[in-house]
């Protein structure tokens, strides 16, 4: 299998070459790029509003990273619920732990869980227009797509794409997605740990975001569902600093009262894998 | 699979005839090589019999080449529209039957697979692997030498409706019950088997009705809300489904056999009575309401007619609560097994002893006779139905033909 992988790169390599070229000018360029988005982190902790992020051009990168923040915008410009994406994210993350990374191209395998994701999830994408977001997604400038071979040749690779991850996945497309727990954790915790100043929804937030970022992360499926859900409230407390009279961490940590397995090394493992997450972010 | 690098090869390089053949070539040859890890060849498995047949496609009972005492059933997965991918209604069969783990619910065993070659045009197809079960109810009903007596139909019943309950706990509604997708096994335990139907179901979200369609369950079962045309049902669309089928128990076919959504409204208020706004508060709201013909001035009377094949009180009590024209009126699969007719001597008992006498299989599919049947007894007008043929039933225990 694996003589006939190189065999296939050959084959595209000598078609790839502009596309090559497009690489290196990106890596000249990355120097500086570390510098632009620290500042910019900076400044979206303390305005309001969070200034634009830079478009990301996918084709000059090729990491699991960058593939499911592909699926996380085509998803957002589909217009699914973030359960559906996030179902696509995990059934990645779960194909890439059988198979070769080399082997198939990240962004087909990306947009055809996207697709198998929408339709277990009752909100089927048409085809056609997951083929278009997904190509301008990645070629951003590129004129719209005909209805030529190219797109009947997107429309039978995501086919079979889609095809090939069923039989990864053994068919089981089910996950116990965090958001349930962390839903009815936050119901639970929001007396404990109101702020007049509406500190707690911030806190609340920032915690549903780093759920969703924690999706990046193949490690989101090491953990399980609550154990996921009490990190990122946790981390989201531990950031902000929240104070709240009623918990003594001493006698009892507060989500010891929502979950009976959870000890405090595994929960540190959870928030220092979702922290890790934004390294990756980095390394590519 | 050279293909999947479609989305990353730049537009509009036109690349050279001969380099594209070769690639073809290279591609097909790969694919029927590639050994897929988790999935397993179909061939492991040896067909014996066809024993079901429908728009869902073929149902094969099978047995394992290394192992001949292990006998499953094989459903081929239609891929009728290729070009979408994997059929959604597939997806929700075997999501459904991944999470349904019960001892009334059939139980998929894994999912296999043909090798791709050039003639499926690369193409493989798939099969639903269940545990095997020796018969379905409606082979069962339709061979007259299979005597249930009144504990063995409880017992039925009661598993029945047990399924129906954890299904529905699960938050997932079958909208196909008939009695061929009930099924036995030779020990005697009640299995539901075909979800190709099935869907999960919530309560109204955000305050907007559900819009399930209502294109489901087989004509004769379907409650009367699906044929005016509901479409933010519920689990009371199975529990019709389950009177029908209790009261074929007795009848020994299928009591409401219309051949039109029209003819069946009207079997249905021949037995339950008129559809009106008193009986059923909601029912003005539904679509078809005004425009489907409702027969008028018809009393109830389950029981009355029912009775004759019955002839326990509880039985028909029962019956009566199930087939209730107000879906919010039905019982639901709770209330129905807290009922006294499960809590009465004789009390449900064992369906092994009756079975073992059984040595062949008994499937809808096997039994051409029940199907002629159908038929015939379908094509008769609605007209004709009532009473005539209760007046005889009271003496013998068995019926051809009812109503």
């Amino acid at each position: 299998m694996g003589k006939k992988a190189q065999k296939m790169k050959s084959v595209t390599k000598s078609k790839t070459k502009a596309h090559k070229q497009k690489v290196k000018s990106h890596k000249k360029n990355k120097i500086s790029k570390p510098k632009y988005r620290t500042k910019q982190r900076s400044e979206s902790q303390d305005k309001y509003k969070k200034p634009e992020a830079p478009l990301t051009d996918y084709l000059a990168h090729k990491s699991n990273y960058i593939a499911v923040r592909f699926i996380f915008e085509c998803g957002i410009k589909l217009g699914l619920k973030h359960i559906t994406i996030c179902s696509a994210a995990v059934y990645f993350h779960k194909f890439y732990k059988h198979v070769d990374a080399n082997t198939y191209d990240n962004y087909s395998i990306a947009s055809a869980t996207l697709y198998l994701a929408s339709k277990v999830h009752d909100e089927t994408a048409r085809l056609r227009d997951l083929i278009n977001v997904c190509y301008h997604t990645l070629h951003r400038d590129a004129a719209p797509l005909r209805l030529a071979e190219d797109y009947w040749n997107f429309r039978d690779s995501i086919v079979h794409a889609e095809m090939l991850i069923m039989r990864i996945l053994q068919f089981d497309t089910t996950f116990d997605h965090p958001h349930n727990y962390f839903l009815h954790y936050i119901q639970t915790l929001r007396p404990v740990f109101y702020s007049k100043h509406g500190k707690d929804i911030i806190v609340f937030k920032k915690a549903y975001d780093f759920l969703h970022d924690f999706y990046h992360s193949s490690d989101i499926l090491q953990y399980k569902a609550q154990h996921i859900a009490i990190a990122c409230i946790e981390l989201a407390i531990k950031v902000y600093g929240i104070p709240s009279q009623i918990i003594d961490y001493e006698i009892q940590p507060w989500y010891q009262a929502l979950v009976e397995d959870l000890d405090k090394d595994t929960l540190w493992k959870a928030m220092a894998a979702i922290m890790d997450t934004y390294d990756l972010e980095l390394t590519d | 699979m050279t293909n999947l690098n479609g989305v990353l090869t730049p537009p509009s390089t036109p690349s050279p005839n001969l380099l594209q053949m070769n690639m073809a070539r290279e591609r097909e040859k790969y694919l029927e090589e590639y050994n897929f890890p988790f999935c397993e060849a179909a061939t492991k498995f040896e067909k014996l019999a066809k024993i079901g047949q429908g728009t869902f496609g073929e149902v094969f009972k099978a047995r394992d080449k290394k192992n001949h005492k292990f006998t499953v059933a094989m459903k081929k997965i239609l891929m009728e529209n290729e070009k979408e991918g994997f059929p959604i209604t597939a997806l929700r069969e075997i999501r459904i039957l991944q999470l349904l783990k019960h001892d009334n619910v059939v139980s998929l065993l894994e999912i296999c697979q043909t090798r791709a070659t050039q003639f499926n045009r690369y193409r493989s197809t798939f099969y639903l692997v269940f545990e095997f079960c020796e018969h379905d109810l409606a082979g069962l009903l339709s061979n007259t030498k299979v005597k249930f007596s009144l504990g063995e139909i409880k017992q039925v019943i009661q598993q029945m409706l047990n399924g129906l309950y954890y299904i529905h706990s699960n938050k997932i509604l079958h909208r196909d019950m008939k009695a061929a997708n009930v099924l036995i096994t030779k020990t005697g335990t009640l299995k539901l088997a075909d979800f190709g139907l099935a869907r999960a179901f919530s309560a109204q979200k955000n305050g907007q009705p559900n819009r399930y369609t209502n294109r489901v369950v087989t004509l004769w079962y379907r409650p009367p809300e699906l044929l005016l045309g509901d479409r933010n049902y519920g689990p009371p669309v199975d529990l019709w489904g389950a009177g029908c089928i209790m009261a074929e128990m007795w009848t020994r076919s299928p009591i409401m056999q219309g051949n039109s959504e029209q003819q069946q409204l009207t079997l249905i208020s021949q037995l339950c009575g008129s559809i009106t706004p008193e009986v059923w508060p909601k029912v003005e709201s539904l679509d078809l309401y005004n425009q489907l013909e409702l027969v008028k001035g018809q009393k109830r009377k389950v029981k009355e007619r029912l009775k004759p094949y019955v002839r326990d009180p509880m039985g028909c009590d029962l019956l009566d609560k199930l087939l209730v024209l107000d879906p919010a009126k039905r019982f639901d699969a709770d209330s129905a097994l807290n009922h006294d007719f499960f809590w009465t001597d004789p009390m449900p008992c064992d369906l092994s002893k009756m079975l073992s006498q059984q040595t062949q299989s008994n499937f809808e599919y096997l039994a051409p006779r029940r199907l002629n049947n159908h038929q015939s007894s379908a094509m008769r007008p609605a007209s004709t139905v009532p009473s005539q043929g209760t007046s005889t039933s009271t003496t013998s225990g068995f019926h051809e033909r009812v109503f």
